[in-house]
């Protein structure tokens, strides 16, 4: 299988007035069509920056110091604005920790997802509103047409988080990027938003990358983990050789935490 | 038997809403329905359930932060002042810190407030708090914002100690944090409760943290207990689906409920009926009474017995 995504020797910073933080450097990784691969450190590790690279979507004080980031064989990094509209959204699709928050609260559910399809492919009002009923359908939202007309406040977080994963699959994206999806969801949503996520992947043939701080959340989704300390990739194995025999001593005490938090 | 330190009655906390902007129809929503719960000394009770099953307003109740519709708290002989004994750390530690205050400041009021002036300088004490829940006491003049989650989670955890308590509500208190830090602040919470003999009232959404940190445990659902047991014996045998989905949720990542909690609708029957993988005709048409399936294990299930025994 071809590499939808090879990140090589990637190392970015930030720049503030109290001086320059290095927050990833030298991460190299690949991604194979349809592939998923887990992205997991705690808070502050580099993790988002790593997910906001991958679209070149990070703020002015960050500056890339080396590396490329390689999608379907074009270099982002090196991609104009103008060239990165036909990607951001469009190919790679993200969605975020907090739903509820990344809603835009005055705009009805069928209204953002309508405005993101007439946007990203050029299909009348009309089309866009079957494409909007038929996207509810795939993210197991029940109703869709009654919810359709419904606001984000009106949701739950989980119903919220099966919103944006509609959203970023409006425009049928290859690649999805989910930064912490369920991290503030309750555990029996956090299960079937994972359950959807699988499913999405095996139906539509996405690529996903799925960040998070919980170790024992990769084992349902990715292939393949990479474990992230202080900006540097500690660890990058097979999911399943992962959880069976981790190196770092890092990677044991995150596994160990899981467990403690997950295991009964 | 041991006396209570808190005993609920029959409580119940009812919140009206309007309709909609127009009507003046008000709909119920039964947050807390008929609970009825006792928390002995130096012991943790653990509430579990899913967000909007009213765990938050029995911790509030508890401490009197809202008023109950009906039923009564009954505090034991232990407890003399309500707010100096009974305290609460909040689930979310960057909105429950005064960000203009000084972690000294935020420590010292409640020792100001209560007059615990025992034979040592109120600042010293703040020291000597800040060393029980390992925070570096040299970084006391510091503002909460230069601290991380889980450090502010442990000096949230300070402030709640300051007045003495015998009991400490814990509001979801690792839910927003990393899990290698949910595991220290666990750790900490359960070595202070056997240095300073504190009973805790645990509220959760994730069942696997209760089992290693929980002597009693209830499991609600839309305001109304679903289950009651010692922690050991839900883990060894749940006898409610609720109870099982939550395991299974939590355990293997994969869910059996379906949709989500239905919390404006009117049900009859029993409340768990439209998310019950295992629902028969009389689930929808007769509620279900918590009873005392096995000694101290109670279940409000009418299946209970044979649900299980059907699937081992």
């Amino acid at each position: 299988m071809s590499d939808i995504l090879r990140i090589e020797n990637l190392s970015v910073s930030y720049y503030a007035r109290e001086g320059r933080l290095d927050a990833l450097t030298g991460i190299s990784l690949t991604l194979c069509e349809g592939g998923a691969l887990g992205i997991v450190g705690e808070s502050g590790c580099g993790k988002t920056t790593l997910a906001m690279s991958i679209a070149k979507l990070l703020p002015d004080n960050a500056k890339f110091i080396s590396g490329k980031v390689i999608y379907q064989g074009k270099n982002i990094l090196e991609l104009t604005d103008r060239q990165l509209e036909a990607i951001r959204g469009k190919q790679i699709g993200y969605i975020f920790q907090d739903a509820t928050a990344a809603l835009n609260p005055v705009i009805s559910i069928g209204g953002q997802l309508i405005e993101t399809i007439m946007n990203s492919r050029n299909l009348s009002r009309k089309y866009a509103k079957d494409e909007a009923h038929r996207l509810l359908e795939l993210v197991k939202i029940p109703d869709p047409k009654e919810h359709l007309e419904f606001y984000a406040h009106q949701f739950s977080g989980g119903m919220n988080q099966r919103v944006m994963i509609a959203l970023a699959l409006a425009s049928r994206p290859k690649l999805l990027i989910a930064d912490e999806p369920t991290s503030n969801l309750d555990v029996t949503i956090e299960a079937s938003i994972l359950e959807l996520l699988a499913e999405l992947r095996q139906k539509l043939g996405l690529s996903i990358i799925f960040i998070t701080h919980d170790l024992s959340l990769v084992r349902f989704l990715a292939d393949e983990t990479a474990v992230i300390y202080a900006g540097k990739l500690i660890e990058l194995k097979k999911t399943k050789e992962l959880f069976a025999h981790p190196k770092e001593a890092y990677t044991k005490e995150l596994l160990n935490a899981g467990m403690i938090t997950s295991r009964l | 038997m041991k006396e209570a330190l808190l005993k609920a009655s029959n409580l119940k906390k009812y919140y009206y809403i309007q309709k909609n902007f127009f009507s003046r129809e008000r709909i119920e929503i039964r947050a807390v329905d008929d609970l009825d719960f006792s928390l002995e000394s130096s012991q943790t009770l653990a509430i579990v359930g899913e967000s909007g099953c009213g765990k938050t307003s029995v911790a509030k109740l508890i401490l009197k932060l809202i008023p109950a519709t009906s039923g009564d708290i009954i505090f034991g002989s232990q407890i003399k002042n309500l707010r100096k004994d009974v305290q609460m750390v909040f689930q979310n530690p960057y909105n429950s810190l005064n960000p203009l205050m000084r972690i000294e400041d935020i420590i010292l009021e409640p020792l100001l407030i209560h007059k615990m002036s025992s034979h040592k300088s109120p600042k010293e004490r703040v020291i000597e708090l800040l060393d029980l829940v390992d925070i570096d006491s040299g970084s006391r003049f510091r503002f909460p914002k230069e601290f991380s989650g889980g450090q502010r989670q442990r000096i949230s955890l300070a402030r709640a100690l300051a007045s003495g308590p015998k009991i400490i509500v814990l509001d979801e208190p690792v839910s927003s944090l990393d899990v290698r830090i949910q595991v220290k602040i666990l750790n900490l919470l359960k070595s202070l409760q056997t240095k300073l003999s504190l009973s805790f009232l645990f509220i959760t959404h994730n069942l696997a943290v209760v089992k290693n940190f929980s002597d009693a445990c209830l499991v609600m659902y839309l305001g109304k207990i679903m289950e009651k047991a010692q922690a050991l014996d839900i883990f060894k045998r749940s006898l409610h689906p609720y109870t099982e989905s939550l395991l299974l949720a939590a355990r293997d990542k994969r869910s059996k409920l379906k949709g989500d909690i239905p919390r404006f609708r009117k049900i009859s029957g029993c409340i768990f009926n439209s998310r019950c993988p295992y629902a028969k005709d009389k689930c929808f048409s007769v509620e279900p009474k918590l009873e005392e399936k096995e000694k101290g294990h109670f279940s409000a299930c009418h299946f209970s017995f044979d649900l299980y025994r059907s699937q081992k």
